[in-house]
Parts: structure tokens; C-alpha cells; sequence
């Protein structure tokens, strides 16, 4: 039992023995000092179903307002004695009793027996609720998600325009907004030392913010228009004009490089570009459709090297380039860094020098550009393989093959050896894509491959429990004991810790946009509940004993000092009423 | 996090606490007693429409958000001038028939 259940079961209880209270009472103060403490009951039920503001109101309304109301009825008909003037029979209860309790059975007879829709959940057993209920943080949908290369933050770029910094924990740390006359966003990208976080629109802009500042650092226009697939932002270049170098690639094969102001076009590939970085030395690799990783040589366009990225005949089905040596000095002294989250203090800023000398990277990690890539296996519908290779010379580092499933989704950590493939199961192979939505659910499940230097016995697999996002889904992935970003079609951006355990892995794709600790206002609300409803209740509740206590104590001593209230003797009758009568 | 409370348990609550509203709506012979039963069931059905609003399907991006709070902020307001108007009623009875009892007020009986 969860801590939220039981704050329930007591809220519960306090709410249901006042309520029994207030009808049972025969003081009528006290029934209408029970009835606050059931109304501040209540309130927290608001508080516990996250309507904070009608909390607010029940206590403004129901107990600023109408208790008063009622205690004042109650002084003026001067009949605190409650039914016991008018009192009838006990007996006669008993059938008002039957009807409440039949009533009450049927009630609870329909809310435990209903079954729901055909096909879909019973109502009364959802425990999950959907994310949205405050505006989505978000925004209508993540278009892109990237993790910056020290591991230090996750880059959403949603539908809204704007790009949203997260720590690996899930806490918004920046929402920088984009221009207003901006495309519509396609990519996101952070530079190789994740000094600078960019996006790119539709229109062929680029915009940028240093990350540290969270200020605008340059942008980049007159690019070629076209959707943007994949963003990346080169390392510093001191003593050259134009800064640094900015790529985006297209789905026409086209990246654009930008030195200056001016972009280049070079026809990278011949469909469109699935992944893009460039690695520390500048040198921007490329992986396209057409089954190649390339090398380009950003300051003259040309392709230095060009390796197969997959068997012939084995299309693509997600990829991912990350980067190898990770620039953070401090991993290869085996400290664990990089964690932001309780107990593990900040990493230090990533500002670190861009490519620590070979030998520390251990045997098994080449020094160059890695690639992942998903290949399908061509005349089998749900099979698969996963070649990481290094992007230079095509040695491969990691192969698994023959994997059973459908791949959507790819993403190599930065850094370290670490990659993460989201899984379908192989059934959707033979669905008819044309019938199944992008953004329909799909029971995937998350495979993690780690073989860095860290991964001693060599490659090792970890496997999440299912989780439900849409086929259009994106993924992130940082260095080891790192949660992944995944962001679902139209949902927000949730983390996943797979050493957690299976808890923290959503199991619906209503519980990944529920339990996205990303939701800022659910934060904000769960903030309110667990720091608040507690000494709400506490406080209700002493009020209300405070209220009944004093009341009691006054009424003896009026009772010792003058005859019972209530009693014809002390009424005065206006002449009015003595016609009346 | 807070999605682990069902929503039956919200709903079972809100039973109970009906069926004691309306146990007191019956039972009780005062008439400010009766009116505080009613408050119980509002509140119940409050409860009830808040406890659906959260677990019900995600809004659109365009859709009303707060729909089910919307429908008990109306509630409420119904109910506080309710109260208002009935405690007006009462006081006035009170003052014809020396009486807040509901099975005395008759006047209007055959």
C-alpha cells in the first residue's frame, strides 16, 4: 500500500465517521461541527484527486459560508436540543435505516460489478490518470528528444515551439522559446560539448542557447526547406570566422552545413538522413537511409569515408551515431558522474576538453564516431539485427542478430557504451501500416545493450517490463545508470530508470504520460498533496475539537446559570404571532 | 506519485457517504439537520463528478480542461445559496409555528 492509499483510507475514514456524526448527532452543534470536519474531508478528497482550486473553494464556500449559515440557523431556531423535542420513536428508523443501506448496496453493487465498454478497461478499476489534466509541459508533442553528450540534460523539442532542458531526473530546468515567425520544429540537437543546444525548423533555420546562460547564442538561416531529421552542432572552433559548425540533414538527403552565414549543401545520401553528430575533431558522420555512414569533411564537403552501415538488402529501421571518447575526463577515472539526483552531488560543468587521449578509453571502444543501427531482416517480418559500428572504418563493436520484434526506435548513449533499442512485439510486422495509427499504442519493450569499457564480461542486455508508447515515438539515451528519455507520439517526455526495477516503468501508455515525473503542474500538485494534505487534516481536525470543546463549555455554563434554552418559558412572542397562533 | 488510488475507491466513498446523507435526509426531524444531510449528498456527488473528471479520458489539446470541476463549482454554488434560502424558510416557519420540525410544518396537508 502505497502512501497516497492510506493518506486516502484516512481522509476516508475521518470524511465517513463525520459524516455518520453529523446525522447521528443529537446536539445540533454538534452535528454542524461535524459536518465541517466532513466538509475539510472532502476538501482533501479534492486535494487527493489533484483539483486544488476546488479545495480551495469547498473550504471558502462550504465552511467560510454555509456552516456559518447553518450555526446561525441553528442559535435563531434556539433548538440546540436537536430532535430530542420533537423526538420520535427509535423504531421508526429502522426502516429509513433499510432504504439508506439499500441504496448503498445498489450503489455499490454497480460500482464494483461494472465491466466497461467492449474492449475497453472497466472505469471503476483505472487506477492511472492522464497526464493533461493541467496543460501539458510537453506541449502538444515532443518532435525531437536528445541527450547532451556530458549527460547532464535531455533537450525536448516540442510541437509548441519551444525547447524544454530536463535533468535525467526529470526536473524542467529551462523552456526557451523560439522565434515566432520560426518553421515548424523538426530536430533538436546539443553541441559536442553540450555547451550549446540547437533547433531546427522546417524553413531551414537554425537557433541556438547556451545551455549554461540559457540565453541565445547564434542562429543560423537561409538553410534549404524541408524536414529536418537530424540537428547537430559542432565543437568550438577559436581563431576561425563563423563559429561553430552547424549540420542539419534532411529527408532529401541534403545536409546543411553551415561555417558561416552562409550554409552549404552537400548531397550526403540518397534517401533521406536518419542520424547525424559530429565528433570531437569536427568531422561530421552521417547515417542515411541508403544503407551508408559516411564521413564528411565539414570544411570542404567532401566524404572522407564511407562504410556500409547494414547487409544489402536489410533496410533500415532506426539508427542512431553517438560518440566516442566522451568528452568527461572524469569517467575514465572510474568515478561515477554525471548522475544528477538525490544524494549524488552535480556533475561539474561540461566544459570539459573535447577528447581525452585514446589509451584511457580502454580496449574495447574504438576512438572514432560510433554507429547503431537497427537493420530489418528482409523476408523474415519480425526479425532484426543491431550492428554498432565505429563510423570510420566500419569495425564493428557490438552485433546482435537474428533479434525477434519490430525496432522504432534507437538511441546510442553518449559517451559510453550504451545502447537502447525500443522493441515491438513481432506481430505488428504483419499488421498493414496503413491501418494502424502512428500514435496508436503499441506494447513495446525496451532492450539495452551495454559494452563499454565498464561492461566487463563484455556485451550485457537488460530488458524493461512493456511499456505502451506510439510507434512515432522518440528515445534518448545517456551514459550507464542513466534513465532514458522517451517521449511517446503527443505525449511528454518520461524517464526511465530500468535499474529502478519495474516500478517506475509505466505500463500504458496512459501511465507514461501519468507517471512522467516531467508533468510539471502534476508536480507541482503532487508537491501541494504530499506536503500539505497532512497538516490540513491535522489542522481541521483540531479546529473542529477546539470548536466543540469551547461550545461545550459554554453550554454549561449557560445551563448552570439560567433554564435549559429551548424551553417554552424564556420565548417572547411578538403580537403577531400571538394572532397567528 | 498520486495515479495509485483507484478511482473506485473515490467512488465507494462517495456511495457511502450518499447513503448516509441520505439516511439523515429521512431520519432526522429538524429541519437544519435535514438541510445539513443535503449538503452531505452534494458533497457526495461532488466527489463523484471530480473523481471522473480526473480519471477520464486525457482532453484534447483544445478541449476544456476543468470540465468536471467546472460542474462542481456549479454545485457548490447551487447548494451555498440553497442553504441560504433555506435557512430563510426555516427561520420563518420557526417564527409561525414555534417549531424547526419538519413533520410539524402541514400546514399545506389536506
Amino acid at each position: 500500500m502505497s502512501a497516497m492509499q492510506l493518506i486516502f483510507l484516512i481522509v476516508s475514514a475521518v470524511g465517513l465517521l463525520t459524516a455518520l456524526g453529523t446525522v447521528l448527532a443529537r446536539n445540533l452543534v454538534h452535528a454542524a461541527l461535524f459536518l465541517v470536519a466532513f466538509f475539510f474531508a472532502v476538501a482533501a478528497q479534492f486535494v487527493l484527486l489533484e483539483a486544488e482550486f476546488l479545495a480551495a473553494m469547498q473550504v471558502l464556500v462550504y465552511i467560510g459560508a454555509v456552516s456559518i449559515l447553518l450555526l446561525f440557523g441553528i442559535m435563531l431556531t434556539r433548538n440546540i436540543q436537536g430532535d430530542e423535542t420533537t423526538g420520535g420513536h427509535w423504531a421508526w428508523k429502522i426502516p429509513i435505516a433499510v432504504v439508506a443501506l439499500g441504496v448503498l448496496g445498489v450503489l455499490l453493487y454497480g460500482i464494483s460489478n461494472e465491466r466497461g465498454r467492449p474492449g475497453q478497461q472497466s472505469w471503476a478499476r483505472t487506477a492511472s490518470r492522464p497526464g493533461g489534466v493541467n496543460p501539458p509541459v510537453g506541449g502538444p508533442g515532443v518532435a525531437d528528444l536528445s541527450y547532451s553528450p556530458g549527460g547532464r540534460h535531455v533537450a525536448s523539442l516540442d510541437l509548441d515551439g519551444r525547447v524544454r532542458l530536463w535533468t535525467p531526473v526529470g526536473r524542467l530546468v529551462a523552456s526557451l522559446p523560439t522565434d515566432e515567425a520560426a518553421g515548424r520544429p523538426t530536430a533538436v540537437g546539443f553541441s559536442v560539448d553540450g555547451a550549446i543546444v540547437a533547433s531546427a525548423d522546417d524553413r531551414g533555420g537554425v537557433l541556438s542557447w547556451d545551455v549554461a546562460g540559457r540565453l541565445p547564442a547564434f542562429s543560423r538561416s537561409g538553410g534549404r526547406p524541408g524536414r529536418i531529421s537530424a540537428l547537430a552542432v559542432g565543437p568550438e572552433r577559436p581563431g576561425e570566422e563563423g563559429g561553430r559548425l552547424v549540420a542539419a540533414g534532411g529527408a532529401d538527403g541534403i545536409v546543411r552545413l553551415w561555417g558561416g552565414d552562409e550554409p552549404i549543401e552537400v548531397r550526403a545520401h540518397d534517401g533521406p538522413i536518419r542520424s547525424l553528430a559530429f565528433s570531437p575533431d569536427g568531422r561530421l558522420v552521417t547515417l542515411g537511409a541508403d544503407r551508408l555512414a559516411r564521413v564528411l569533411d565539414p570544411s570542404t564537403g567532401g566524404v572522407a569515408s564511407s562504410v556500409p552501415a547494414s547487409p544489402p538488402g536489410r533496410p533500415i529501421a532506426a539508427s542512431a551515431v553517438g560518440l566516442t571518447p566522451p568528452p568527461r575526463p572524469e569517467e575514465v577515472s572510474g568515478l561515477p558522474v554525471g548522475m544528477v539526483g538525490p544524494g549524488v552531488p552535480a556533475p561539474p560543468p561540461e566544459s570539459a576538453p573535447p577528447q581525452p587521449p585514446a589509451e584511457e578509453l580502454g580496449p574495447d571502444l574504438p576512438p572514432g564516431p560510433l554507429a547503431a543501427v537497427a537493420s530489418l531482416v528482409s523476408g523474415r517480418p519480425g526479425r532484426w539485427d543491431l550492428r554498432v559500428f565505429d563510423a570510420n572504418d566500419g569495425a564493428e563493436v557490438l552485433v546482435a542478430e537474428d533479434l525477434e520484434g519490430v525496432p522504432i526506435a534507437l538511441a546510442l548513449g553518449t559517451g559510453t557504451g550504451r545502447v537502447a533499442a525500443l522493441v515491438a512485439p513481432a506481430s505488428i510486422a504483419e499488421a498493414d501500416p496503413g491501418t494502424t495509427a502512428q500514435d496508436a499504442p503499441v506494447d513495446a519493450s525496451l532492450l539495452v545493450w551495454e559494452f563499454g569499457p565498464r561492461a566487463d564480461d563484455g556485451p550485457t542486455l537488460k530488458a524493461s517490463p512493456r511499456i505502451s508508447p506510439g510507434r512515432a515515438v522518440r528515445l534518448a539515451a545517456g551514459a550507464e545508470d542513466m534513465p532514458l528519455a522517451l517521449a511517446p507520439a503527443g505525449g511528454p517526455v518520461a524517464f526511465l530508470d530500468l535499474d529502478a526495477g519495474a516500478a517506475s516503468v509505466p505500463s500504458t501508455s496512459a501511465s507514461v504520460a501519468a507517471s512522467a515525473v516531467a508533468d510539471m503542474p502534476r508536480a507541482v500538485g503532487d508537491e501541494l498533496m504530499t506536503r500539505f494534505v497532512v497538516p490540513f487534516e491535522v489542522a481541521g481536525l483540531l479546529l473542529t475539537a477546539a470548536l466543540v470543546g469551547a461550545i461545550v463549555l459554554a453550554r454549561q455554563d449557560v445551563g448552570a446559570a439560567s433554564p435549559p434554552i429551548g424551553s417554552e418559558a424564556d420565548e417572547t412572542d411578538t403580537p403577531a404571532e400571538r394572532i397567528a397562533r | 506519485m498520486s495515479g495509485d488510488v483507484p478511482l473506485s475507491w473515490f467512488l465507494l466513498f462517495a456511495a457511502s457517504c450518499f447513503a448516509v446523507g441520505l439516511f439523515g435526509v429521512l431520519a432526522r426531524r429538524n429541519a437544519i439537520a435535514v438541510l445539513m444531510a443535503i449538503e452531505i449528498m452534494l458533497n457526495a456527488a461532488n466527489i463523484n463528478l471530480v473523481a471522473f473528471w480526473r480519471f477520464g479520458d486525457a482532453p484534447g489539446p483544445e478541449g476544456g480542461p476543468i470540465s468536471g470541476v467546472m460542474l462542481a463549482i456549479f454545485v457548490i454554488t447551487v447548494a451555498a445559496s440553497e442553504v441560504a434560502v433555506g435557512i430563510a424558510l426555516i427561520l420563518l416557519c420557526y417564527r409561525r409555528w414555534r417549531a424547526a420540525d419538519v413533520d410539524r410544518f402541514d400546514s399545506m396537508a389536506g
